[in-house]
């Protein structure tokens, strides 16, 4: 397979870059490639321009003054595992890097465009060259293979990344042709499977923000898959824990969940329940299956949903676990 | 005796420099003056009549040379098997009909892709869409759309019969009146690829002269030449089929492909050399698999596990053409009769077309299907009999000298010493005694056992092997094979017996290989006989140049024949070591006192030298092999009851190959097997849905990592020894050691959580499944 043609642009500023981008449809920005050039490949989009975002000012992981922690759009995910500054403040932002794809994908591939990926299904994800040639719904046409009955796309949402800025509170800043504005992480994404972004055609993520955390807190971060390595995820889970001081109890829990919907999740009913709780194995087998029965699970990649349901609960289970024990690890250290 | 240098050695390959440097040509590599790109159009339907093909707009994009339609070809049908019986079905480009999506319906030649491509989206098809169906159970029954008409000799009430297989011998009835014990299970294999790296590729240049030159990615040339030649209209002798490096082949590169025909083809339109290099997709979605299977056996045992009677019936889905689809079900006959004892056996196999991409041999072509159905049985009886698994395999296996229903003759069988040798290597009854009630906890570990075996080198068109040695006048060796090495070092071993017939260092055995033109004929590296049968003709003919030498040495040094010594490109008398010639004066001796002779050496070599043909297909009548090998696995395996994931934890291969010619390769292949294996049971599938792949690549379709490869361990169990000057008898390595383990597999998730499974792949899923049900 090859790629089809495109003219290559290498703005050297935001401002250049948000302009060459607002000048006309057929643009799209360009990242470390590792999701859209294959989709190039198989003709989901042919972008006449590509915006590189390679020629662009970068800046290492910050801590400011007020300890939020700013990272640029245009991070390797690679960088993400060896930012002392991440592996400080957010570890589970590098806990869910380590997991994405294969070290050479994580060489190439970008925060920025890990969590502007698109939606990913079966039918979708190869050439119609002579296969499911009739455009299915996401590719402009009326039906969907996936469920022929119904009108709607059922694509699903694989980043293994935006779960954990979910549950890390983060924010991007967007820059466009109106300026640049600060957006809460779960403001960028639609739920709606045909267009997971609310982002516009001339918007750039140039950064993302997690705000100062409230220590101590506990970090899991789970990844389920068949294989274990070059896989996107059956389901993720990541699990964010503030506790009180004997770090055995709940104060907030904020637990967010990736691949099996439109976008990631929050299991806000389940994070509700565990606060104010001990995190005993009872209660986390609890909560672990709350998170399960109420969340939304679109069957993907073969899987059903009583399967992915299945998973999402030992999946939880084991995330809020590795959360759980990483306390257990800062209190005997502390002691 | 002298003690063997080489064969038996632990020796590195031949062809581990050229690839590790990356110097290894491969056929993608081949890039010729003026050398075009051909791409192919294929079929989006699965089964529909081709009512006109207009190429008009395609011919007039800028930079196209060619396009060509059933309408450019002679209209030459050609199969994987081609015999009275099963004459060949399938033309290189759809003329009437197309019978799967993907099937070749025309190629275009253009200076580069992007104009082949654009040509491609031009040309006009237009079909009338037929019924299609997909299921081959479904499609048996009357008023199934009908793909090709029932063979004419299946007289049953069934529709889209490719072939049919029927055998037994004995009284199953009355077998089964016999026995204690009678069960009956079903057991379904799914699809998978082979997966090998190299895509498929070739380059074809017709020269002004009229001669044809192939580059292409395949199993042996000489098939290629022979299909090529037929369906383009061309003397074989005008077709030259060259070698390049090949990645892997996994029986998915055999016979002819239609890319191979069209690049040929576009070449002789344009005279300009065409490369066709297919993509990863469309090897998942157009290209063969391998064979999905319905396996029913029923099984009469005695009280002590002595099987009195065993019936089987398979059924093949064999998509669009016969592929090997009629072939499969005549081996796993085989498969099912070779390791045990079966005083009564019936056995009907069905070959049934479906709108399916063609299916072609995977390495173990219906081993492992059939393999890991009797051996999950066999378990399951010993269980309800309250036997071992290890005595009940020992009770019915076959022993040496035994003759087989066909008048094959096992020879050296080791079959019970790998039983018994792996046994006692793992600790299998004690570790599988453990009871289920003990094992608590999220992971649970088991052990289970399979046993298989294996053919060797059958006769198929070519069926024989020849090969030439030449002394050079350095005193060095020149191998002429036609042996193509795939990746599996059929290079190294020829090396290897040339090298010790000889008593000359391996360095000097240069080997010029695969090439249609210049090398002997060669029965392919395929139905596992290269090291056997090309082996022999290597063997042979280095000991044509041996008996020359000698001959020479003797007049020479005034000794006698029986007295002389060959050590290290040397003839000495033994006991007077000063008393010798060096190959290098022997050979100019030669030319000097033998009228000019340059010291040339042939030998040839085939399988059941006396018998004429290969076996019936259809009644399994007539001698299949001269050599099976026998192997015994266990798999030692860990359960995750909470997500249903397996872990295969150590695999143990013990096997009887004969005698290893190449300790090292065999141990490679061993566990090259085993991880294929491993991703048959775990991972691989090909997920279809009316005849279209949903997962066409790497990513989805997923082959297994080094994270998820188990330890593997070997037990030699040697029945046969190589000695300079005679034949030899080694078997098969390179393809059976993925089936005894597949079950091996099976047995030991159900000895670990007491989970069944009839079908393969074992998804967590499906164990989870299970787990819920005995909860
Ligand atoms: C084999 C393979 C395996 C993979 N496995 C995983 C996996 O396990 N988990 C996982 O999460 N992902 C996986 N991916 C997807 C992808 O590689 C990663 O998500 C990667 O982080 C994408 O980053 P990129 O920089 O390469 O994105 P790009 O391909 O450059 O961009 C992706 C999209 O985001 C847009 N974009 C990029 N940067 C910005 C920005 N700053 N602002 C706005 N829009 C932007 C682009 O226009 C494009 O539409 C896999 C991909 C492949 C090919
Ligand atoms: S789920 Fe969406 S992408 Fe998949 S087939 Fe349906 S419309 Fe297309």
């Amino acid at each position: 397979m090859y790629l089809p043609k495109f003219t290559l642009e290498s703005p050297r500023s935001i401002e250049e870059a948000v302009s060459l981008l607002g000048s006309g449809e057929q643009t799209k920005l360009l990242s470390g490639g590792t999701d859209l050039f294959p989709r190039m490949k198989y003709k989901l989009c042919s972008p006449g321009v590509l915006i590189s975002l390679k020629g662009l000012p970068s800046f290492p992981p910050q801590i400011d003054e007020e300890r939020k922690l700013i990272i640029d759009a245009n991070i390797s995910l690679t960088a993400i595992t060896l930012s002392p500054e991440i592996l400080e403040k957010a570890p589970l932002l590098a806990l869910a890097a380590q997991k994405v794809a294969t070290r050479e994908i994580r060489n190439m591939g970008t925060l920025g465009g890990n969590i502007c990926q698109e939606t990913r299904c079966l039918y979708l994800n190869q050439t119609h060259t002579f296969q499911f040639t009739e455009p299915c719904l996401k590719r402009g046409g009326k039906e969907c293979y996936f469920a022929p009955k119904g009108k709607k796309c059922w694509a699903t949402f694989m980043s293994d990344i935006a779960p954990t800025l979910f549950c890390l509170n983060a924010s991007v800043i967007v820059a466009g042709l109106d300026g640049e504005q600060q957006i809460k992480i779960e403001e960028i994404y639609t739920n709606d499977s045909l267009k997971p972004l609310s982002l516009k055609p001339d918007q750039i993520i140039t950064k993302i923000i997690v705000p100062k955390t409230q220590s101590p807190s506990g970090n899991g971060f789970a990844k389920f898959t068949v294989r274990k390595t070059i896989e996107f995820a059956i389901v993720n889970v990541g699990v964010f824990l503030e506790t009180e001081k004997d770090l055995k109890t709940c104060k907030k829990a904020r637990i967010a969940v990736g691949a099996v919907s439109e976008g990631p999740q929050r299991a806000l009913e389940a994070e509700d329940w565990l606060a104010g709780k001990s995190l005993s194995k009872e209660n986390i087998n609890k909560v672990s299956q709350k998170a399960a029965s109420s969340l939304k699970i679109i069957p993907h990649h073969g899987y059903s949903k009583k399967y992915l349901t299945e998973c999402l609960k030992i999946q939880s289970k084991q995330a809020l676990n590795d959360a759980v024990e990483g306390l257990a690890d800062q209190s005997n250290r502390g002691r | 005796m002298s003690e063997l240098d080489y064969v038996g050695k632990r020796i590195l390959r031949k062809d581990g420099p050229d690839k590790v440097t990356g110097k290894a040509i491969y056929t993608v590599d081949i890039q010729l003056k003026g050398q075009l790109v051909g791409r192919i159009l294929r079929s989006p339907h699965a089964h529909a009549r081709i009512l006109d093909i207009d190429i008009s707009l395609a011919l007039e994009v800028p930079g196209v040379k060619a396009v060509i339609t059933g309408k450019d070809t002679l209209g030459i049908k050609h199969g994987f098997v081609e015999t009275p019986r099963y004459p060949a079905d399938q033309y290189p480009l759809a003329m009437d009909k197309v019978r799967f999506i993907g099937e070749e319906v025309a190629a275009v030649a253009a200076t580069d892709v992007y104009a082949a491509d654009k040509a491609l989206s031009l040309i006009k098809v237009t079909y009338e869409s037929l019924p299609a169906v997909f299921d081959p159970e479904e499609a048996m029954i009357p008023g199934a759309p009908e793909i090709h008409p029932s063979h004419p000799k299946v007289k049953e009430d069934l529709v889209n019969i490719g072939g049919k297989t029927a055998s037994g011998w004995g009284d199953v009835e009355a077998g089964f009146q016999e026995a204690d014990y009678v069960r009956e299970d079903r057991f379904e294999s799914h699809l998978r690829t082979h997966g090998f790296l190299e895509p498929h590729a070739t380059v074809a240049s017709f020269e002004a002269d009229g001669k044809l030159n192939v580059w292409t990615s395949s199993q042996g040339p000489f098939i290629k030449r022979a299909k090529l030649a037929k369906t383009l209209g061309l003397p074989q002798s005008s077709v030259r089929v060259k070698k390049a490096y090949v990645g892997g082949a996994f029986g998915g590169k055999i016979d002819l492909y239609t890319h191979e025909f069209c690049a040929a083809l576009l070449s002789m339109k344009t005279s300009r050399p065409v490369e066709i290099i297919a993509t990863r997709e469309e090897i998942f979605t157009a290209y063969r698999h391998g064979q999905p299977m319905i396996v029913t056996v029923k099984t009469g045992v005695k009280k002590d596990g002595t099987i009195v009677a065993q019936e089987f019936k398979t059924i093949n889905n064999s998509g669009g053409y016969r592929g090997s689809g009629v072939v499969v079900i005549f081996l796993v006959w085989g498969f099912a009769m070779a390791p045990y004892r079966i005083p009564n056996m019936k056995y009907k196999g069905y070959s049934v077309y479906t709108n399916n991409p063609i299916r072609s041999p995977q390495r173990g072509h219906g081993a492992p299907q059939m393999r890991f159905a009797v051996e999950s049985q066999l378990d399951m009886i010993a269980a309800e009999l309250g036997i071992s698994p290890i005595d009940i395999r020992l009770k019915n296996a076959r022993v040496s000298g035994e003759m087989l229903p066909n008048g094959d003759n096992v020879h050296n069988c080791g079959l019970k010493d790998c039983v018994l040798d792996i046994a006692k290597h793992t600790d299998f009854t004690a570790k599988f005694g453990i009871s289920r009630t003990e094992k608590q906890g999220r992971y649970r570990k088991g052990i289970g056992i399979g046993v298989s075996a294996y053919f060797g080198g059958s006769l198929i068109y070519p069926n024989s092997s020849s090969v030439i040695v030449k002394m050079n006048d350095d005193g060095s060796v020149s191998l002429l094979t036609g042996s193509l090495d795939i990746g599996q070092g059929s290079e190294t071993i020829l090396c290897q017996i040339v090298a010790e017939e000889l008593k000359i260092p391996i360095e000097e055995v240069q080997v010029f290989a695969a090439d249609t033109e210049t090398t002997p004929v060669d029965i392919g590296v395929w139905i596992s006989g290269n090291a056997y049968v090309t082996g022999n003709a290597a063997r042979e003919a280095a000991g044509d140049v041996r008996r020359k030498l000698m001959t020479i040495a003797a007049e020479e040094l005034n000794a006698d024949i029986e007295n002389l010594i060959f050590q290290n490109k040397r003839v000495y008398i033994s006991g007077q070591p000063e008393r010798s010639l060096s190959y290098e004066e022997l050979v100019a001796l030669s030319i000097q006192k033998h009228r000019g002779d340059s010291v040339i050496g042939n030998g040839h070599w085939r399988t059941m030298r006396d018998e004429p043909f290969h076996p019936s297909l259809a009644t399994t009548k007539g001698r299949w092999t001269e050599n099976y090998a026998f192997d015994a696995q266990t798999a030692e395996v860990e359960v995750d009851t909470e997500t249903g994931n397996v872990r295969l934890l150590k695999a143990v291969t013990a096997h009887d190959c004969g005698f290893p010619i190449n300790p090292l390769q065999v141990e490679g292949q061993i566990d090259g097997q085993v991880s294929m294996a491993l991703g048959h049971a775990f991972m691989e599938e090909i997920m279809m849905e009316k005849g279209r792949t949903l997962n066409p690549s790497w990513l989805d379709y997923r082959m297994p990592s080094i994270c998820n490869i188990a330890d593997s361990e070997h037990i030699d169990v040697i029945t046969e020894r190589y000695q300079v000057g005679k034949p030899y008898r080694t078997k098969e390595v390179g393809e059976g050691y993925v089936s005894a383990i597949l079950a091996a597999i099976a047995n030991a998730i159900y000895n670990a959580v007491g989970v069944r499974l009839f079908s393969t792949p074992f998804t967590p899923e499906k164990i989870l499944k299970g787990l819920e049900k005995i909860k």
